[in-house]
């Protein structure tokens, strides 16, 4: 038991339709060959190109661990807890969209909330909502962890000040420039990353 | 080195078979062959990374090595893959898939055996047939490609040896009539013959066609860019070495490179002229280790034109390359032989 289909009909049909098309469209499904002079001028266009790159490099990528881009202040990066500052009143946890902040009890029996950041997406509404602003914010982003364990902070862990870690410490800041001829270049800015 | 050379013959002066049995195996082994093969290899690799980043705006390997521009990323490559683990998947041919690799890169590299690199120290075996020698078994190499699919029983890398086998029926047919032409137009098959007869003239300019079809034809058959169709990554994850691992995937990734070096080193050859600007030289440093570096200059030009079009072309599609294979290159071949038997028949080229 099998069905039976008529392949030659069906190519019939296909050719007959692709006939009946616009010009314009009839080339998508033609294939065609270029002639050879301009096929010939391409391939030598295309080559000069790229040797004219390899002679002369024009990088729009910057070095990263020893570079890094300089970010503006109001960048919303890896934020610390002021535990001192904190009055426990648990509105980062219920504002938190993705769930990732959780309240727990301190050795003094005051609520601190912790992080999780494999959840965490950045939108700082914590640090908006927070009354007292107990959140230290910095404009780190880059950091690794090598489980996913680590990624789940306890009080002790959350207080900690993430620029101690920042894997692109001492790396040089550079600046987004626009340049006439080659677009956006990157230039140093003098300052080094990290180290407070 | 020479010293310890001299040494040798002195040692062994009067028995002509050690003799040529220890220059033999350090011809195979060291240089020209297998170790100065796995460098070449490793400084091409990471030359082609570097290119293609450059053309591609990109920094490229900067972290090993950083002063001389990253240029160990090779070997550091190479070390890692050694002390990786090597998988053997449950439902692979295991002997096959165990020793294709090491075959597909004996047979690559054994054509060293009749290429000669300077006048004075010949190859291990000095064939009046040299050229045709040499393409025979290079020509062995793909079959373990396609075995390499085979052994793994996986859809990709079977997938990936078919590729390789139908593109190589297509292109390796164009490169071997238009490398003979060349052995037609020099009415020799020798390689020292052939690379005496281009002093005046270099085979490219002999017979361009010929040099054109050979060069397509092994980009082709040392699977570079636009026809990189049996390996291709956005497609079919590595072709037939998917399911390698460790060092035997190191193996079978050296192996397109191992291929580029001894086909570059026949091009070099036959179209290049060779060691040409030095006719004849006495003595280990003049004789051998001066022409050799030359061709090595010159197969090094060679590939790295070879490396370099990844950074130009995409991929052909399968008919494409068939295509472009059968009709255009193998059709350059054929004008190519024509072209060697005017110049020969019609007088224009006369060799002593």
């Amino acid at each position: 038991m099998g069905v039976e289909v008529d392949f030659e009909k069906i190519s019939e049909e296909i050719s007959t339709s692709i006939e009946n098309l616009a010009p314009e469209k009839k080339r998508f499904y033609k294939v065609t060959t270029p002639s050879l002079g301009p096929s010939v001028v391409r391939n030598i266009e295309a080559i000069t190109t790229g040797l004219k790159y390899v002679i002369k490099p024009m990088r729009i990528t910057i070095d990263y661990p020893r570079q890094v881009l300089e970010q503006p202040p109001w960048y919303r990066g890896m934020f610390r807890l002021l535990e001192n500052v904190c009055i426990g009143c648990s509105l980062c946890d219920i504002i938190c969209p993705s769930d990732a902040i959780r309240m727990v009890l301190n050795p003094e029996k005051k609520k601190r909330p912790v992080i999780n950041w494999g959840r965490c997406i950045f939108c700082y509404y914590c640090v908006d909502i927070c009354p007292v602003e107990a959140f230290d914010t910095t404009t780190i982003h880059d950091m690794a962890f090598d489980k996913y364990e680590d990624m789940l902070t306890n009080l002790e862990e959350f207080t900690k000040d993430p620029r101690e870690k920042d894997p692109s410490k001492g790396a040089m800041r550079m600046r987004i420039k626009f340049d006439e001829k080659r677009g956006f270049v990157y230039e140093p800015t003098g300052k080094k990353n990290g180290g407070g | 080195m020479i010293q310890e050379i001299l040494l040798l013959k002195e040692l062994l002066g009067n028995n002509e078979m050690i003799y040529r049995t220890v220059i033999g195996l350090g011809y195979m082994l060291i240089y020209p062959g297998l170790i100065m093969i796995v460098i070449a290899a490793a400084l091409l690799l990471w030359a082609e990374r570097k290119i293609v980043a450059l053309v591609q705006l990109r920094y490229g390997p900067l972290w090993i090595s950083r002063r001389i521009g990253g240029a160990l990323q090779g070997f550091a490559d190479l070390i890692r893959f050694s002390f990786q683990e090597v998988i053997i998947p449950r439902r692979s041919d295991v002997i096959p898939f165990l020793l294709s690799p090491g075959l597909a890169i004996l047979f690559s590299v054994l054509p060293i055996a009749f290429m000669p690199v300077s006048p004075y120290i010949k190859p291990p075996i000095h064939s009046d047939i040299g050229l045709l020698a040499a393409i025979a078994v290079i020509s062995v190499a793909p079959i373990f490609i396609v075995l390499m699919g085979w052994a793994s029983d996986n859809k990709f890398a079977f997938v990936g040896s078919l590729r390789e086998a139908l593109l190589i029926v297509s292109y390796e047919i164009p490169f071997i009539i238009s490398i003979l032409s060349m052995g037609v137009m020099f009415g020799s098959l020798d390689f020292y013959e052939i690379v005496e007869r281009q002093s005046l003239l270099p085979g490219m300019l002999l017979n361009p066609f010929a040099f054109l079809a050979s060069f397509i034809a092994m980009l082709r058959v040392t699977s570079r860019f636009p026809f990189e169709i049996s390996e291709a990554e956005t497609e079919i994850v590595a072709g037939p070495y998917t399911e390698y691992s460790g060092l035997m995937f190191g193996l079978s990734m050296g192996l397109a490179y191992i291929k580029l070096y001894v086909y570059a080193l026949m091009v070099s050859l036959v179209f290049l002229g060779g060691w040409l600007p030095i006719v004849s030289g006495e003595g280990v440093i003049g004789g051998f280790l001066i022409p050799s570096l030359i061709v090595i200059l010159k197969l090094t030009v060679v590939s790295l034109v070879a490396v370099f079009l990844r950074a130009v072309y995409g991929r052909y599609r399968i008919d494409q390359a068939i295509r472009i294979g059968w009709i255009h290159v193998f059709a350059l071949s054929i004008v190519s032989l024509v072209w060697s038997i005017i110049l020969v028949y019609g007088g224009w080229v006369r060799w002593a």
